[in-house]
């Protein structure tokens, strides 16, 4: 016999739409803070205990409740924050739903405490296992105080899927840190079992709140807008980029979203030199017009949806890419900063580097170099256009325990590479010069992709990317699917510069190549190129043609191992300075060059 | 144009059978089979040597054996040479300069250890003189017409012309042809054509495709 049709019980409702809202302690956290928030608090101290199973305590010096509206709040949707259905397209607070309370008070055990600062007494509401609100008088500082014990006591089953207590505080923290990149003006206090484990003072703007959140992220910082939306951004070089997006924090009208299609579009403005799948570390706040956005998609609001969604998109991720191109990611990395500030108790200063373009903060100034000698000055020790294995060891030897860093910030100079004089070739990979400021090493392969991709970016979009005919096209042996893919890529290829047609079931024809890749081998150049136009369906087409031209570039670029003749060093340093954008890194991503201050070198050899 | 770059790097046994025609047994004893067998994938109509190819684009279609380096390994056949009345046609309106106005060059692999079935058809490329290059046929021309005219035909030998040269054309050494001698009396001369020396087709060859020198 079947069950018959009933209505639930209205505490059994609740579990279940708790369990929505509530999926752990760190869903409570996310919760109370907006609601600290939307009161207007500028100091909240966030206590939790075994990852916030036993104890979840959200203290907030916000603008507090009268006793009926305490009691009223723990009651399924009401809320003070929307009162009609127009309202919920302009949506300028953090919650609205009236669920959140009702839900975690299903849950656990929750006492709120709350007094508006005019009141002279305040309020104590209790609710078990989401049964009926006790209301008491109470007293107490102005705000409200929500404790709550015993987190999912009467739902066991959802204790189950709870991971260790270290994971769950690991996820409280996050939520704490992002409603703290959210809302710089916030000075907010984590205690996680009787130890304070984040303590942020009141930031005078988003950067400054940035900076102080990731002191060991080297970030570039870019402020304006497009499009009618607002945008601010710090962002780490590629070759810090991570695997995965939860590095990447995202906030739209100052709430923190989850929004892969915008995380992929921050990541694409970087181009070739974030490979897919990496994403940068680093913050992006967007404004926008509420009524733009709809955060009603999912409970936990976590997820925006766009009325311009393609446009914002693109619009950003163009928007980006025209600021990161010319980004110089300065400075030493972290590790660097802190073995200076460990064994010299200084501190090279802040990481966070405004771009040039920008209005942000930050910066240091560094000591004024001393004057390198003419260059025609003589050269006692024979170092000058020295090449070979004992130049490589006296610099690996200097710059053994530095991080690759990132470029200096002379990169950014019109004519850096230019200015540098070549001291040799080491280990025929890296090529040695002396500038102003210290030493700097290239790679000489990434610093000839860089110029190369650079010319054939530029050729592609001026349809200006020459082809050399082959006398007698390469034939390329290959897999049935891998023919198939060159019939219908075809057209593709065919603007890349890389004309093939395919011969038979098994067989396919190169017919050229790009002027500028004599030295690529046309079959591997190929295989890659398809590997790249594959990825098309994960990327815009656009970014599929930026990675087959990266890929292009790397074959046809001078390899580690080369010769290269003083005409070809001064050629590649100036080609270098003609690179319109990301010249510090190339097409995949790696850094160019390497940097030794002569102040650090100084200080090394105890000068 | 797009049906002869189509072909370019099949291999003489892929094209014979795309095209429907057996290989010869013996390759060198059928020195016009290449060209006969391109002249069929490209739907060459006509087989008079008088017309163009392709008369209706005013196009000339030529192979071009090549070795590995890319260098031409035979001088090129233009046309035959009428010894009677060349001396009264000038360079303007020679059977020369009407059959190489436009060139479909075809180049074909042509190595010694490579087996004939194997040799691969290249890019072709469509030829047309600049204005250099027409000005030292146009000498060659005048000074080798010149020299038929004078009666010196059986002088010439193939080292006079930098680009072009003239050469003995026919299935055996009995083969004559009427000639006039240098008072304009009927004589007789081995039959003769005008042929691009190879350095000339192979300088066109490295400017096409960038070869090294």
């Amino acid at each position: 016999m079947s069950a018959r049709i009933r209505i639930l019980p209205s505490a059994l409702a609740d579990q279940i739409a708790a369990g929505e809202v509530v999926e752990r302690p760190a869903s409570v956290v996310k919760e109370l803070l907006e609601n600290a928030i939307d009161a207007g608090a500028t100091r909240v101290v966030v206590e939790i205990a075994d990852g916030g199973q036993t104890l979840i305590r959200v203290t907030d010096d916000g603008s507090g409740m009268p006793p009926e509206d305490a009691a009223l709040c723990v009651q399924r949707h009401a809320t003070s924050k929307i009162a009609s259905s127009d309202d919920l397209f302009a949506i300028r607070t953090l919650g609205f739903r009236g669920e959140a309370l009702p839900s975690i008070a299903s849950v656990s055990r929750l006492c709120l405490t709350t007094r508006p600062a005019a009141a002279l007494s305040g309020s104590r509401v209790y609710v078990e296992g989401g049964g009926a609100a006790e209301l008491s008088d109470h007293g107490g500082a102005p705000g409200t105080s929500v404790e709550v014990r015993d987190l999912f006591y009467n739902v066991p089953a959802r204790l189950k899927f709870l991971k260790a207590k270290p994971t769950e505080s690991a996820q409280v923290g996050s939520v704490c840190l992002r409603a703290a990149l959210a809302h710089p003006q916030l000075a907010l206090r984590v205690v996680r079992d009787g130890r304070a484990t984040l303590d942020m003072l009141r930031a005078p703007n988003a950067l400054a709140r940035v900076q102080a959140a990731f002191p060991e992220e080297t970030l570039s910082s870019y402020e304006g807008n497009f499009d009618g939306v607002n945008v601010l951004a710090a962002l780490c070089a590629p070759e810090k980029a991570r695997a995965g997006s939860q590095h990447l924090h995202l906030f739209v009208n100052h709430r923190p979203v989850r929004d892969t299609t915008l995380a992929r579009a921050v990541a694409y403005a970087y181009g070739s030199v974030l490979p897919p799948g990496r994403f940068p570390a680093g913050v992006v706040y967007l404004e926008l017009d509420p009524a733009e956005v709809d955060v009603n998609v999912h409970p936990q609001k976590l997820e925006v949806r766009f009325a311009r969604g393609r446009a914002v998109m693109d619009g950003l991720t163009r928007w980006l890419a025209k600021r990161l191109g010319t980004a110089a990611w300065s400075g030493p990395s972290a590790r660097g900063n802190d073995y200076w500030t460990q064994r010299l108790g200084t501190s090279l200063g802040t990481n966070l580097q405004p771009h040039a373009s920008s209005g942000g903060v930050g910066g240091f100034a560094a000591p004024a170099p001393l004057p390198s000698p003419a260059a025609d000055a003589p050269d006692p020790w024979g170092l000058h256009g020295r090449t070979g294995a004992a130049l490589a060891d006296r610099v690996a030897e200097l710059t053994s325990d530095l991080q690759p860093t990132a470029a200096t910030p002379l990169l950014g100079q019109a004519g850096f590479f230019s200015s540098l004089r070549v001291l040799g070739q080491a280990r025929r990979m890296f090529l040695v010069c002396e500038g102003d400021t210290g030493i700097h090493v290239l790679d000489q392969h990434a610093a000839d992709e860089r110029v190369r991709y650079d010319q054939l970016q530029r050729a592609y979009n001026e349809r200006e990317l020459k082809t050399q005919r082959l006398l007698f096209p390469e034939r390329v042996e290959c897999s049935e699917a891998e023919a198939l893919a060159v019939e219908t890529h075809q057209a593709e290829l065919e603007r890349v510069g890389l004309p093939c047609t395919r011969l038979g079931p098994t067989t396919v024809a190169i017919a050229a190549v790009p002027a500028l890749l004599c030295r690529a081998a046309p079959a591997r150049l190929l295989r890659d190129i398809l590997v790249e136009l594959d990825h098309a369906g994960e990327r815009a087409f656009g970014d599929a043609v930026d990675m087959a031209l990266a890929t292009m570039a790397c074959h046809g670029a001078i390899r580690a191992g080369d010769l290269l003749s003083p005409q070809e060093l001064a050629a590649l340093l100036v080609s270098l300075d003609a690179v319109h954008d990301f010249r510090g890194h190339c097409p995949h991503g790696r850094p160019v060059v390497c940097s030794l201050p002569w102040d650090d070198l100084e200080r090394r050899l105890g000068r | 144009m797009k049906r002869a770059l189509a072909l370019a790097g099949l291999t003489l046994a892929e094209l014979a059978q795309r095209v429907g025609v057996a290989l010869p047994a013996e390759p060198r004893r059928d020195k016009g089979f290449v060209g006969r067998l391109l002249e069929r994938a490209l739907g060459v109509k006509s087989s008079a040597s008088a017309v163009q190819d392709f008369p209706e684009l005013g196009i000339e279609l030529k192979t071009l054996p090549v070795d590995a380096q890319g260098k031409p390994r035979e001088s090129t056949f233009v046309c035959h040479v009428d010894l009677v009345r060349i001396a009264d046609c000038d360079w303007e309106r020679s059977r020369v300069r009407h059959k190489l106005s436009r060139v479909l060059f075809l180049p074909i692999e042509t190595h010694r250890e490579l087996p004939f079935a194997q040799r691969r058809i290249g890019s072709a490329w469509l030829w047309s003189p600049s204005a250099d290059e027409e000005n030292v046929l146009r000498h060659d021309y005048d000074d080798l017409v010149g020299r038929i005219a004078a009666g010196e035909i059986n002088e010439l030998r193939a080292h006079v012309g930098q680009a072009m040269q003239l050469r003995p054309k026919a299935a055996h050494a009995g083969v004559r042809t009427r000639s006039n001698d240098a008072e304009g009396a009927p004589a007789s001369a081995h039959p003769r054509a005008f042929y691009l020396r190879a350095s000339f087709t192979g300088a066109l060859l490295q400017r096409a495709f960038a070869l090294p020198e």
